[in-house]
């Protein structure tokens, strides 16, 4: 580890994680342009680094994005990645009391927190926890998708009706186009745009970026006037810090856990922090959803624990669990570094090189961004109609620049549509998209389940950590209602000896 | 009258003038090489240290257009319905070249016939692989277990394209029968195997030999014309008697119709770059590529008889 630190804190080295945390911060603020583009783009321009300034500088714009994406959420209620979708619930509404200046400065702590508690995780159990990550296979992620839905969709209005109906009309949606396990396609008609399916980003910036903008374009009171914030309101109080810590390190526990298993944990581990801190909360509980600390320090936190703890099976097992990472492992295999179960034993220096340059970056990042928290805020100055008519313009070039398509562009329009008539109804967004991220993997992960028992469904329950996520699912949705009659007999039985 | 004509052949001629004009001084501007995957993936940067190499040889340059989905058909569909001047051109392996194809609906392509096949530069084979305890240790074996534990062997693969279609091609030819667990992608298939979840995986040979140099999965047989020069103890199944050499392979293609001239000067600088650029052979190399140029007159007939297979196999199955 100790020569991991002398490798990361060569001065090209250094300024390669600078480079990189700075790109990707750009890529996170400004909606559409994924980060996955930044690093593709950008990889060329390692293979003339060696192997590690190369990675660190891939890593930088991974994490730096991450902490980006939540820039835009808080300021503008537009979320820069999905993974921040969860972050407008209550850093927009916490932005709108005036503390947009101390929402950032927290995230940013936080994301540093979360970084450096992933890299210390990941310093002492990785070969452990690759193991760990390799028991959970189909008919547990089935069981996993499940749970989630089941208490993710309580987590954002107690209206769990609407709720449903929107996890299910993301899922339905997801189900356009080809299909992940035999390649057929669905629900076409025969042309060639459905077959392409919908695309995450041009539905979330729809969604959120287009739909706010229709919806400032038709309010009554016309844009917002620019709002002015002082310098000193830059800094969290002693009360709001206290209240944000706990919660960022138990954001970095669940992001740190999620991360390690394949399928969107950026997304999901949002949904899941959000989730624990509403369901702890007892004195600010009333809070959620009208900017509550804990509900954006949280998320923000797990995102970036994901974005390290991701790089896990990569390191120790050579399989990438997303695209993000896959990218990484595709750097490394241009340098002629195989990556795989034996990459910490014949190429040390670069495994701990990267955990200690992680170290290096996530504290780079937090030195860049402090900063600039202040210039995001300023931001807030600028006329509103400006400002989203920009976002809007970027949404544009950022959603045509992820597969070059003409019909994304008219996916973004619509479902700006569909937003706007959605918050209209008063149905909340976040269900849409967290249907369309977790269907797909629960019909992926059901049909293999169902390929690998040869039809049998009992497979579920034989399966120690599938049977005992089920049964879980099933107290969730058993206990509540159970309490509610226990306290209405009680009640009752109250009245009648009265 | 005269006058129409002279002016006619003079025109004929200016034109062919021209025309020849532009094939001498190709390529005048930048040449755009369109992979059909998302930025990031593994052809993503097979397809960007490809564009660095052919940009060397062209002297312009090449920048790759990422145009992903529908099963990877929408790159092809914007490389054959671009203009055919030689400034837009493609790459792909033969896997949606020649599945998808058939399973997508809504192409403005097909046969091979739809499309101009410019070069090949390399295949990627596929390997078999069980667990290392299994009882079996070569492929007889494996066929003998099979056959007495009909159904029971599960193999994780990729579903609906080569991968499964090499499976399949061989538990026919053999007569044994197997549970097939379709996948995703190499990552996904390898997580359920060395989960322990299936007995054996059939995937790509780049994904799967970093597990066997770590002994968690041991190589029973290569689907590919030829053994590994690194790896020459792994047999292949032709030479065991099982006439499956179909590998992915990598091609460079254009719309139909570009002029002769140009479509030598882009036959050529492919050839050049993938026997001589140091860069890209590593790269290709790195990515578990056994590189082998072929033009893409060679390489037709064999994309052809893929192509009627893969169409005859989905009659049957439907």
């Amino acid at each position: 580890m100790m020569g991991g630190f002398a490798i990361a804190l060569q001065p090209v080295n250094i300024l390669a994680a600078l480079v990189g945390a700075l790109v990707g911060t750009a890529t996170g603020v400004l909606p559409g342009l994924g980060v996955l583009g930044a690093m593709a783009v950008l990889m060329p321009l390692t293979f003339y680094l060696a192997p590690v300034s190369g990675l660190i500088m891939l890593s930088g714009i991974y994490y730096g994005a991450m902490y980006g994406g939540s820039t835009t959420a808080i300021l503008l209620k537009i979320p820069g990645e999905t993974g921040s979708v969860v972050t407008t619930l209550d850093g927009y509404e916490f932005a709108r009391k005036g503390r947009a200046g101390p929402a950032l400065m927290i995230c940013a702590v936080g994301s540093c927190i979360a970084g450096t508690v992933s890299i210390v995780g990941m310093s002492f159990f990785m070969p452990a926890l690759a193991n760990l990550a390799l028991k959970f296979s189909s008919p547990e992620f089935c069981a996993l998708a499940i749970l989630g839905i089941i208490t993710l969709v309580r987590i954002t209005s107690p209206n769990l009706g609407q709720n449903m109906l929107m996890v299910l009309l993301g899922a339905g949606l997801a189900t356009v186009g080809v299909d992940a396990v035999v390649g057929s396609t669905r629900f076409t008609f025969g042309t060639e745009s459905l077959a392409l399916g919908f695309d995450l980003v041009p539905i979330a910036l729809g969604l959120y970026g287009v739909s706010e903008l229709l919806n400032v374009a038709q309010s009554s009171t016309g844009f917002p006037k620019a709002q002015s914030v002082a310098l000193r309101e830059m800094i969290p109080t002693r009360e709001e810090w206290s209240r944000a810590w706990p919660a960022i390190l138990r954001g970095s526990g669940i992001g740190f856990l999620m991360g390690l298993l394949p399928g969107p944990g950026s997304l999901t581990s949002t949904f899941a922090s959000y989730g624990v801190e509403k369901a702890i909360a007892r004195k600010h509980k009333s809070e959620f959803g009208k900017g509550a600390i804990e509900g954006f320090a949280g998320p923000e936190a797990a995102n970036n624990a994901v974005a390290t703890s991701a790089l896990i099976p990569v390191l120790s097992l050579g399989i990438p669990f997303t695209p993000n990472v896959a990218l990484l492992l595709g750097a490394l295999m241009i340098q002629g570094i195989q990556p795989g179960p034996l990459l910490l034993s014949q190429h040390p220096d670069i495994v701990w090189g990267l955990l200690a340059s992680m170290y290096v970056g996530n504290v780079a990042l937090l030195i860049l961004n402090l900063p600039l928290v202040s210039m995001w805020v300023r931001l807030l100055r600028v006329p509103q109609h400006i400002l989203i008519g920009g976002i809007f313009v970027i949404s544009i070039i950022g959603v045509y620049s992820v597969r070059s398509s003409a019909w994304d562009l008219i996916v973004l329009f619509l479902f700006g549509i569909v937003g706007f008539v959605l918050r209209r109804l008063k149905f909340d967004l976040a269900p849409i998209i967290l249907g369309l991220v977790i269907g797909p993997v629960f019909e992926k992960a059901f049909r293999e389940t169902i390929f690998l028992s040869r039809g049998d469904l009992t497979i579920f329950f034989r399966r120690p950590i599938s049977a005992s996520l089920l049964v879980i699912t099933v107290l969730i949705i058993v206990l509540p209602a159970l309490y509610k009659l226990y306290r209405r007999r009680r009640m009752r039985g109250y009245e009648s000896t009265v | 009258m005269r006058h129409i004509a002279a002016s006619t052949v003079l025109g004929f001629a200016m034109a062919v003038t021209v025309g020849t004009a532009q094939a001498e001084d190709y390529p005048t501007k930048p040449v755009t090489l369109i992979v059909n995957y998302p930025a990031g993936g593994g052809s993503d940067a097979i397809a960007r240290s490809f564009g660095k190499a052919l940009e060397k040889e062209l002297g312009q340059p090449v920048p790759v257009e990422n145009v992903a989905g529908g099963s990877a058909t929408r790159g092809v569909t914007a490389v054959v319905t671009a203009p055919a001047d030689g400034y837009t051109i493609g790459i792909a392996t033969n896997s949606p070249l020649t599945f998808a194809a058939h399973t997508v609906e809504g192409l403005p392509w097909g046969s091979p016939d739809t499309y101009d096949l410019i070069a090949g530069i390399g295949s990627l084979y596929n390997v078999l692989a069980v667990q290392p305890d299994a009882s079996y240790t070569n492929l007889e074996e494996l066929v003998a277990y099979a056959k007495k534990h009909p159904g029971e062997l599960r193999v994780a693969t990729v579903g609906g394209g080569l991968n499964q279609y090499l499976w399949d091609q061989f538990t026919a030819s053999v007569g044994i029968e197997t549970q097939i667990v379709p996948y995703s992608g190499d990552a996904d298939g390898l997580a359920a195997f060395l989960g322990g979840n299936t007995e054996l995986v059939e995937l790509t040979w780049s994904g799967t030999k970093p597990h066997i140099d770590a002994g968690k999965a041991k190589p029973i047989a290569l689907f590919g014309p030829e053994r590994l020069d690194n790896y020459p103890n792994i047999p292949t199944f032709k030479e065991l008697g099982y006439d499956i050499t179909t590998t992915s392979d990598y091609v460079i293609y254009a719309p139909k119709g570009i002029p002769a001239e140009i479509r030598g000067k882009i036959q050529s600088a492919v050839g050049d770059a993938v026997k001589n650029d140091a860069d890209l052979r590593k790269a290709l190399v790195n990515r578990g590529i056994v590189i082998n140029y072929v033009t893409g007159e060679e390489l037709k007939p064999r994309f052809v008889e893929m192509y009627e297979n893969v169409g005859q196999a989905k009659k049957k199955g439907n």
